[in-house]
C-alpha cells in the first residue's frame, strides 16, 4: 500500500487524483451530451494531464494487484485497488480509445480489467456499445500466428467481461476451440521464422495457450459452474503464462497478464457459482435454472456488486430479520429470491409472502418469480389487489396451493387477519417486504408496518423478515423493531455496493432563457450527493434561435419540461417526462406532438393504440399519441392501458412517456432521460412534496438503457424560485425511515386535535389501519381487561412506538393513553363487529356505520343480491353506493363531486361491459374540461370509485348480510363470493371474473370464460387451470371470443394478455 | 567467487564478494590454507569473513608484500549503501596511495554492482570515441568504434556469448512445455525449439552486445535478461530492448531505458535509424521506437512495473529497484538510451543526426543518449564469434 501512495504523492496525492477522475467522469459525461449540446464539452484539463493521471492511478494499482492475489487483499487494500481502478477507468473513459491498433485494443484490454476490479461492468458495457468493440474489424491472419492469438484471445476475454447472454460464453469457446485447431498448421512456420536463442517467441505463444485457456476455463465455469476449481485453474493458468512472458521478457505483455488475472480472478469470483457455494441442492438447482441456456430466457451469471456484498447474510437462516439497503437497479429482487429458496428449503411446509407496494409491481414480480422458480417447482401465485376475496381466492388459499404469494400489504393483511390461511397448518416462513421506505407513506405506509407487527405477534417467531429498501440511516433500528436480538437481527448496508452506482447520471435544471421569440433553453447541473456528473457551467442545449411562443412569465413548468424532453430526445433514446396530474400530462403530450417527427409504422404501437381505442373510442387523444411515438400514463387509464404503454417504453417504441406519479412507485424499466415537471406528488385531491427516495428511485432508472451511457435528469423550471427549491432539493441526505404513526401523531398535534381514536377512525382514513390494528389484538386478546393489561405490549410491537419512545416520548404516552381509551371503546362493540373489521379492511367504527340500520339498504333476498339484479338500472347496487358514500373511510365520492345514483349508473354500466367512451357519456362534462380531461376524469372515477372501493365496499356490505353459506348451493356462494370481484374487474359472471383475474382484456373476458367452463369443468385450483389453459388453448378460442365483440383480433387480445401476464417474450 | 584484476596504476585487487555476514566461515572446508597459498601470488581466489584484514593476515603471514589491495566486497542484502559508489572509489583510492597496500572492507547493495565496479576501476576502454554531438541540453549523441578486431572478437565471444546463455531460454522452455497439455493445445512444434541450442538471431546478438558495452563502460546496468522486440511479431508488447538502471557515480540512480538497433547497411543513417514503411509513415525504426519512449509514460511505467515485479523475485537488487523508484516518483527523471550498432561500416556522425534532430524537440524533461558502436566486422559473422568460432586464440 506504501508504494501504491507514494506513487499517488508523486502527483500530489490521492485526493488530487479521486478529484481528476471526478472531473474525468464529468468531462466524459459532458462530452456524451454535447453530442447534442456542443456548449457542453469539457473545456478543462488536457489530455496529456489525464494521461499522466491515468499511467500514475495504474502504475500505483499494479503495486497491488501484480503479484498479489487480490482475492486475499483485505479492507483499505481492498478498497484501495478498487478505487484505484475505478479511477483509471474513468480516465480511460474520458480519453476515449486510442485511435490505431493494437494500442487501442491494448488500453481497452485494461480499462477492462480495471471496470472488473471496480465492479464497474456495467459501465464498462454502456461505454463499449458506444466505443466501438475495442477489436479489429479484421483480424490478423492464423498465418500471422501470435498476433492472430493475440487478437483472438482477447477477443474472448472481452466477450467473457461482456457476457451477452449465452452467445458470448460460447464464442469463447468457439474461439479457443479454432486457435487448438489451428495451431497445427501455422505454429511451426511462425517459430522457424522468430525463434531464437532467447525462445521469445516460443514463450510467447505458451502465454497465449495459457492465457486462452484461462478464458476459457473461466467461461466454462460461469456457464456451467464447472471445473469445480476453476479459480485455481484459472490461477495455475495466468501464472504459467506471466512467468513465460517474464522469462520472455515479452514486457507489456506481461504487464498486461497482470491485470488481466487480477480480472479473471474477479471475474470467476463474482460468478453465482463462486458466489453461492456450498449452500444447498435448492440452491444449486436454482443457480442452474439462472443460467439456463434457453431461448428468450436472459440468464444471469453473475452478482451484481451489491448483491454479492448482501448475499451471505441475505440467505444466513440464523438471522430473522435482516434490512437490505441498496440502490434502485441493484437486483434486490434476485437477493429476495435467494432467501426465498433457503425459507423453501429450510421449511418445506411453509409459505412465503412477497409484499409490494403497486399492482403492476405485483404484476411484473410473479411473472418474474414464476419464469425464474418453474425449473425448482416453486409454486407463485398472486392475490389480486383487490380488498375482498372472491371464490377462486379462497379456492387458492385452502390447501397447499402455492409456495410464494406475491400481494399488496393491504391485501396480506386482510389474509393473515382474516385467518384466510391457517397459519397453524401453513407457517408463514417469510415475509418479503419489497420498497420496505414505503413504511413512512402517510396513505398507506401504515398499513405495511402494523401488517408485520401483526405477523410477528401472530408467527411465534416462526417468521423471518426481509425488508428490502433504498438506503436508509437507521436500517438496523428497523431490524431491531421487528427482531431485537442483535444476534438474529442485521442490516445488511453493502461496503462493496455502497458507492456503486447503476449508472452515470447528470442531475440538472433547465429552463428557458432568452427575450420574446428569441430563446433557448439552458441547462445547469446541480450538486448532488451521489457523485453525479456536473458540467462546467451553464449552457445552452441549443443556440438561441426565433420560435413560434414568446417567452413569458406565463411559460409553465410543463412548457419547459416539454422543451427540454424535446431537446434531450435527439439522443436517440426514451424520455420520461413526469407531470403532477393527468391534465398536465395530457397539456405536455400535446406540447409534445407538435414537435414530434412522424413515426414509422409499428405492430407493437398499432395494437395498443387499438386496444386504446376499443376502451376510449378513437378519438382518445392517446390513439394519435401512440402514432407518433408518444405515451401517456396516469391515474386515468386502465390498468391494461398502463401495463402496455410501460411495455411500449421498454421495447423501445416511444421517445416520450408523459406519466404522473402513478408509474413512479411501479416504475421498472429503463430509460435515457427523465424530466420532471415537479417536485410534487398528487396523492387524490392534495399535493405533497415528492420524496429524496422518490426522486432517486426514478432518477436511478435514467441512464439504464445500454445504447447510452449518461442518464440526464432535468428538473424543469420556470422562474429563479423553482430552481433555488431544485437546488435545495438535492442538498438533501439520506434520512431516517421514520413510522406514518409518527407524521400522523405530528398532524393531530400541529391541528390542536384530541388524540381520540373514534373520531380519528372514523373521519380520517389514514388512522384506519391503526384502528383496525388495535381492533385485531383487542379480537386476539379475547377481553377487555387483557387488552388494558397488555395495551403497552401491543403498541411495542409496532415501529411507531419504539420509535417514539426514543424520539419524542411524551406523545409515546399520549399515544398509549388514547390507546387504552379506545381499548375500552372497543368493548362496548359486538363480537361481530371486530370480526368484521378483520375481514372487510373496515375500522370498527366504519362497521357500525354500515351495520347501523342495514336493513333500509342491503339487498334482502337472495335473488336480489343475483348480478342481474343487482347490478340493473334501480337495482340494489344503488342504495349500497348510498350508503357507502357516507362512509368518510370509503372515501368514495373521492373528490369527484358525484352523486350514488351516477356512480351507482357507472357501476352498473361497467360491470355490464360498457367501454370507458360510452360510461363518460353518463357524467355530465364540465365547461372547463377538454374532452379528454372528461375522459380521464370519468376514467380515474372508474377505477378508483367504481372498480376498487365500490368492490370494497360491497364485499364488506356482504358480510353484513350474513346469509347462511351452508344453505346456499356451490354455484350459488360462488356467484355471490365474487360480486364484489366483477365490480373490480368489469364484468358480469363468475368465468369473466375468473379470466380477468388472469388478466384477459374485459371486453372478451365473458366469451373466453365461458370457453373456459367448457373446457374444464370443475378444478380444485380454478386459477391455476384457467392460467394453464389460457396458455395452452388453441388461438381459434381467442378468435372465437373476439368475435362481434371487439375491433381486435383473438390473436392481437392473445398478444394483450400475454404482454400484461409477462409472457410476451418467453 | 573472487576477481582479481591489475589496474591502470599498476596496483594489483583482488575482490571478493558474496561474504555473508554473521555465517562464520565462508572459507570451502575442502580449501585448505596450503592448497590457498599455493595459488598464484597475483591472482589468490579466497571466501573471507566480514573483517578482511583479520582474515588475510591469518591466510597470508607475509602479507602485505605484493603492495596489494584486498578489497572484501559484501554483497549481504541486509546492506545498503545509498552512495556506494563515490565511498567505494574514495577508499580504494586511498589503499592504493599508501605503500604496502592494505584490506578494506567495502559493502555493495547487490551483486551487479560488483562486476561493474571491477570494470570501471580496471579497464582501460578499448572503445575509441569517434563523434560526439550535443544537440540539445538533454541530448547525447556519441560514437565509439571498437578498432581491434580481436579484442572485439574476444569480447563477442566471451562477454556478449556469456549474456547471451545467460538469457538462453530453452531450459525455462522445457519446464514451461512440460505444462502445456494442461492447456489443449499441442507442444509438438514447441518441443523441436526447446530441443538442441538455438543458434542467437543477429538482433539479440546486438542486443546482448549494447547491453554488456553500457554496463562495462557507461554505468549502466540491465539485471535481466529481456526478450527482443516484438512488436514486428505480434504487435503487441512495448518492447524496449533494455529495461535496466543507470548509475552514475555523481548522481543519484536512475531508470534506464533503451532501444537497440544493428545494421550492417552501407547507407548513413541506415534504414533501422530512421526508416518508413510502404504507406510513407514512419516504421518501428529507432527513431519511432525512442519516440514512443520519451513521449508515452504508460510506456515507460510499464517497464518501471515490470522491473518492480523482477526486483521482488530477484532480490539482489530489490533494494537497487526501491530508491530508484523513489527517485523517479519525487522527480520523474530516467534516461533514455538509443543503441545502433554497426558492422564493419564506416564510422558517421551522419548515422545519428537525423535521429538527434528528429528527437531532440522531446527531451525537454528527460535525457536522451544516443550511441553509435562500431565493431569492425559485418553483422553476418556475430553469429559464428558469438559461437566461439573465428576468434584468435
Amino acid at each position: 500500500m506504501k508504494e501504491a501512495m507514494d506513487i499517488l504523492e508523486s502527483i500530489g496525492g490521492r485526493q488530487v487524483i479521486e478529484q481528476a477522475a471526478a472531473d474525468a467522469r464529468n468531462r466524459f459525461g459532458a462530452n456524451v451530451l454535447a453530442a447534442i449540446a456542443p456548449e457542453a464539452a469539457w473545456t478543462g484539463e488536457d489530455a496529456s494531464l489525464l494521461r499522466k493521471y491515468l499511467d500514475a492511478t495504474e502504475l500505483a494499482a499494479l503495486t497491488l494487484c501484480g503479484e498479489v492475489n487480490t482475492s486475499r487483499l483485505v479492507d483499505d487494500d481492498a478498497k484501495l485497488l478498487r478505487d484505484l481502478c475505478s479511477f483509471a477507468f474513468e480516465f480511460h473513459r474520458a480519453l476515449g480509445d486510442a485511435p490505431e491498433q493494437p494500442q487501442r485494443l491494448k488500453q481497452a484490454l485494461n480499462a477492462t480489467c480495471e471496470a472488473v476490479l471496480s465492479n464497474r461492468v456495467d459501465d464498462w458495457r454502456r461505454w463499449r456499445l458506444t466505443a466501438g468493440w475495442p477489436v479489429p474489424d479484421t483480424k490478423a491472419e492464423p498465418s500471422n500466428w501470435a498476433t492472430h492469438l493475440f487478437e483472438e484471445s482477447c477477443d474472448a476475454f472481452l466477450r467473457l467481461v461482456r457476457k451477452d447472454g449465452w452467445a458470448d460464453l460460447r464464442a469463447v469457446a468457439e474461439f479457443v476451440a479454432r486457435l487448438r485447431e489451428q495451431q497445427s498448421q501455422h505454429e511451426a512456420a511462425y517459430l522457424a521464422a522468430r525463434n531464437g536463442i532467447k525462445q521469445v517467441a516460443a514463450l510467447e505463444v505458451i502465454t497465449f495457450y495459457h492465457f486462452a485457456k484461462a478464458v476459457e476455463t473461466a467461461a466454462e465455469f460461469t456457464g456451467h459452474g464447472r471445473p469445480n476449481d476453476a479459480l485455481g485453474d484459472v490461477e495455475l493458468h495466468m501464472r504459467h503464462a506471466i512467468e513465460a512472458a517474464d522469462v520472455g521478457g515479452i514486457i507489456e505483455w506481461a504487464i498486461l497478464l497482470r491485470w488481466l488475472r487480477a480480472a479473471l480472478r474477479r471475474l470467476v469470483e463474482t460468478t453465482l457459482w463462486h458466489q453461492l457455494a456450498a449452500y444447498n441442492h435448492k440452491v444449486t438447482e436454482f443457480k442452474h435454472a439462472l443460467t439456463r441456456d434457453e431461448a428468450d430466457w436472459r440468464p444471469v451469471f453473475e452478482l451484481l456488486p451489491p448483491q454479492q456484498d448482501a448475499v451471505h447474510q441475505v440467505m444466513s437462516l440464523a438471522l430473522r430479520a435482516v434490512v437490505v439497503q441498496m440502490p434502485t437497479s441493484s437486483g434486490k429482487t434476485l437477493l429476495a429470491q435467494f432467501r426465498i429458496i433457503q425459507a423453501k428449503t429450510n421449511y418445506p411446509q411453509g409459505w412465503i409472502a412477497y409484499i409490494l407496494p403497486t399492482r403492476a409491481l405485483v404484476n411484473q414480480i410473479t411473472s418474474r418469480l414464476r419464469r425464474s422458480f418453474a425449473p425448482l417447482n416453486i409454486r407463485v401465485e398472486l392475490a389480486s389487489p383487490a380488498e375482498e376475496f372472491d371464490a377462486f381466492e379462497d379456492q387458492l388459499f385452502e390447501g397447499d396451493k402455492f409456495d410464494v404469494l406475491v400481494t399488496t400489504p393491504e391485501k396480506l393483511d386482510l389474509i393473515i387477519r382474516g385467518a384466510k390461511i391457517d397459519l397453524e397448518k401453513r407457517p408463514l416462513s417469510l415475509v418479503v417486504l419489497d420498497e420496505a421506505h414505503h413504511i413512512s407513506d402517510t396513505s398507506r405506509g401504515l398499513r405495511a408496518e402494523l401488517l408485520l407487527a401483526t405477523i410477528n405477534q401472530r408467527s411465534r417467531k416462526d417468521t423471518s423478515f426481509l425488508l428490502l429498501t433504498p438506503f436508509i440511516k437507521n436500517a438496523r433500528d428497523v431490524a431491531r423493531w421487528l427482531e431485537p436480538d442483535t444476534n438474529r437481527s442485521a442490516e445488511v448496508k453493502t461496503t462493496l455496493g455502497i458507492d456503486w452506482r447503476p449508472n452515470d447520471l447528470l442531475v440538472a435544471c433547465s429552463w428557458r432563457e432568452g427575450k420574446r421569440r428569441q430563446w433557448t433553453v439552458q441547462m445547469q447541473s446541480l450538486h448532488t450527493t451521489k457523485q453525479t456528473i456536473e458540467l462546467e457551467k451553464v449552457i445552452n442545449l441549443e443556440p438561441v434561435r426565433a420560435r413560434e411562443s414568446a417567452i413569458s412569465k406565463e411559460n409553465t413548468r410543463g412548457d419547459v419540461a416539454a422543451e427540454t424532453a424535446r431537446i434531450l430526445s435527439k439522443r436517440k433514446s426514451s424520455t420520461l417526462l413526469m407531470v403532477l396530474d393527468p391534465a398536465n400530462a395530457w397539456s405536455v403530450a400535446d406540447k409534445l406532438r407538435s414537435s414530434a417527427q412522424p413515426a414509422s409504422k409499428s405492430d407493437k404501437r398499432d395494437l395498443v393504440r387499438r386496444f386504446v381505442a376499443d376502451e376510449y373510442g378513437e378519438s382518445f387523444p392517446l390513439c394519435s399519441l401512440l402514432d407518433q411515438r408518444i405515451g401517456v400514463h396516469h391515474g386515468g387509464l386502465s390498468d391494461e392501458a398502463r401495463v402496455l404503454v410501460e411495455w411500449l417504453m421498454e421495447k423501445n417504441e416511444l421517445d416520450y412517456l408523459v406519466a404522473t406519479s402513478t408509474l413512479a412507485q411501479g416504475l421498472n424499466f429503463d430509460l435515457t432521460n427523465l424530466v420532471l415537471a415537479s417536485l410534487s406528488v398528487r396523492m387524490g385531491t392534495h399535493t405533497r412534496p415528492m420524496s429524496y427516495a422518490e426522486f432517486w428511485n426514478a432518477a436511478g432508472r435514467a441512464g439504464r438503457l445500454e445504447q447510452n451511457p449518461l442518464g440526464v435528469v432535468a428538473i424543469a423550471t420556470a422562474n429563479e424560485k423553482q430552481r433555488t427549491e431544485a437546488r435545495k432539493f438535492m442538498a438533501d441526505k439520506v434520512a431516517d425511515l421514520v413510522s406514518a404513526m409518527e407524521t400522523l401523531l405530528a398532524d393531530v398535534e400541529r391541528l390542536g386535535w384530541d388524540l381520540d381514536l373514534v373520531r380519528l377512525g372514523r373521519n380520517d382514513p389514514k388512522w384506519s389501519a391503526f384502528v383496525q390494528y388495535l381492533s385485531h389484538c383487542y379480537r386476539q386478546l379475547g377481553s377487555a381487561e387483557k387488552f388494558s393489561a397488555e395495551t403497552e405490549k401491543i403498541l411495542t410491537r409496532t415501529y411507531a412506538f419504539t420509535r417514539l419512545g426514543k424520539t419524542n416520548p411524551a406523545n409515546a404516552q399520549k399515544l398509549l393513553e388514547a390507546v387504552r381509551a379506545y381499548g375500552a371503546k372497543l368493548a362496548s362493540y359486538p363480537t361481530g363487529i371486530l370480526t368484521l373489521v378483520d375481514t372487510t379492511g373496515f375500522s370498527p367504527e366504519s362497521i357500525v356505520a354500515l351495520a347501523s340500520n342495514k336493513q333500509e339498504y342491503l339487498p334482502k333476498t337472495w335473488s336480489e343480491w343475483s348480478p342481474s339484479q343487482l347490478f340493473r338500472t334501480g337495482g340494489g347496487i344503488s342504495a349500497i353506493i348510498g350508503r357507502l358514500l357516507t362512509i368518510k373511510e370509503a372515501d368514495l365520492e373521492g373528490g369527484a363531486g358525484i352523486d350514488h345514483v351516477l356512480l351507482s349508473k357507472l357501476v352498473v354500466g361497467w360491470v355490464n361491459g360498457q367501454n370507458l367512451a360510452t360510461l363518460a357519456k353518463l357524467v355530465p362534462k364540465k365547461k372547463d374540461k377538454s374532452q379528454e380531461d372528461h375522459l380521464t376524469d370519468v376514467a380515474r372515477i372508474i377505477f378508483r370509485s367504481v372498480s376498487r372501493t365500490s368492490s370494497w365496499g360491497l364485499g364488506a356490505v356482504q358480510r353484513l348480510a350474513e346469509f347462511d353459506e351452508s344453505k346456499m348451493s356451490e354455484s350459488a356462494l360462488q356467484l355471490f363470493k365474487s360480486i364484489p370481484s366483477m365490480i373490480y374487474y368489469g364484468c358480469q359472471s363468475v368465468q369473466g371474473v375468473l379470466m380477468r383475474s388472469q388478466g384477459v382484456p374485459r371486453v372478451i373476458c365473458e366469451s373466453l370464460g365461458a370457453s373456459y367452463r367448457q373446457s374444464v369443468k370443475r378444478s380444485d385450483n380454478e386459477i391455476e387451470a384457467a392460467r394453464r389453459w389460457l396458455q395452452e388453448t388453441k388461438l381459434s378460442d381467442w378468435e372465437t371470443a373476439a368475435r362481434n365483440r371487439s375491433k381486435l383480433s383473438g390473436a392481437e387480445h392473445r398478444k394483450i394478455w400475454q404482454i400484461i401476464n409477462g409472457f410476451e417474450s418467453q | 567467487v573472487a576477481n582479481g584484476i591489475r589496474t591502470r596504476s599498476g596496483y594489483f585487487l583482488i575482490f571478493v564478494k558474496n561474504a555473508r555476514k554473521g555465517r562464520g566461515y565462508c572459507l570451502s572446508s575442502s580449501l585448505e590454507k596450503k592448497s590457498f597459498m599455493t595459488w598464484p601470488a597475483t591472482i589468490r581466489r579466497l571466501a573471507v569473513l566480514n573483517c578482511a584484514e583479520l582474515f588475510c593476515r591469518r591466510l597470508l603471514p607475509n602479507w602485505p608484500q605484493h603492495n596489494d589491495i584486498f578489497v572484501v566486497v559484501n554483497c549481504s542484502e541486509l546492506s545498503c549503501c545509498s552512495n556506494w559508489n563515490e565511498l567505494t572509489r574514495m577508499k580504494i583510492k586511498k589503499m592504493a596511495g599508501c605503500a604496502g597496500g592494505g584490506a578494506i572492507t567495502i559493502q555493495l547493495p547487490y551483486s551487479g554492482h560488483f562486476d561493474m565496479l571491477i570494470r570501471q576501476l580496471d579497464m582501460s576502454t578499448p572503445l575509441a570515441k569517434v563523434f560526439s554531438r550535443t544537440g540539445a541540453q538533454k541530448t547525447r549523441t556519441t560514437g565509439w568504434a571498437w578498432r581491434d578486431e580481436a579484442t572485439c572478437r574476444h569480447y563477442f565471444a566471451d562477454r556478449v556469448a556469456k549474456r547471451l546463455k545467460q538469457s538462453d531460454a530453452s531450459a525455462f522452455l522445457s519446464e514451461f512445455l512440460q505444462r502445456m497439455p494442461d492447456t489443449g493445445f499441442s507442444p509438438v512444434h514447441l518441443k523441436l525449439e526447446a530441443s538442441g541450442s538455438k543458434a542467437p538471431r543477429v538482433s539479440e546478438i546486438g542486443e546482448a552486445f549494447a547491453e554488456s558495452v553500457l554496463e562495462d563502460f557507461f554505468e549502466c546496468h540491465f539485471p535481466w535478461p529481456t526478450g527482443c522486440d516484438r512488436r514486428e511479431t505480434t504487435g503487441n508488447p512495448t518492447g524496449p530492448d533494455m529495461p535496466g538502471f543507470h548509475l552514475p557515480q555523481a548522481s543519484k540512480a536512475r531508470f534506464a531505458f533503451g532501444e537497440v538497433k544493428s545494421s550492417s547497411q552501407a547507407d548513413s543513417p541506415p534504414i533501422v535509424v530512421l526508416g518508413v514503411d510502404q504507406k510513407g509513415t514512419e516504421s518501428d525504426c529507432l527513431v519511432a521506437q525512442l519516440r514512443r519512449l520519451l513521449t508515452e509514460t504508460e510506456r515507460r511505467q510499464t517497464l518501471i512495473a515490470w522491473l518492480g515485479f523482477r526486483a521482488t523475485i530477484k532480490s539482489n537488487w530489490k533494494q537497487q529497484y526501491d530508491s530508484t523508484f523513489n527517485h523517479y516518483c519525487v522527480t520523474g527523471d530516467c534516461l533514455v538510451l538509443g543503441c545502433l550498432i554497426r558492422g564493419g561500416v564506416v564510422e558517421t556522425e551522419a548515422d545519428l543526426v537525423d535521429a538527434e534532430v528528429a528527437l531532440a524537440p522531446l527531451t525537454a524533461e528527460r535525457e536522451l543518449w544516443l550511441f553509435a558502436f562500431y565493431v569492425p566486422f559485418h553483422k553476418s559473422k556475430w553469429q559464428s564469434i558469438v559461437m566461439g568460432k573465428d576468434v584468435p586464440s
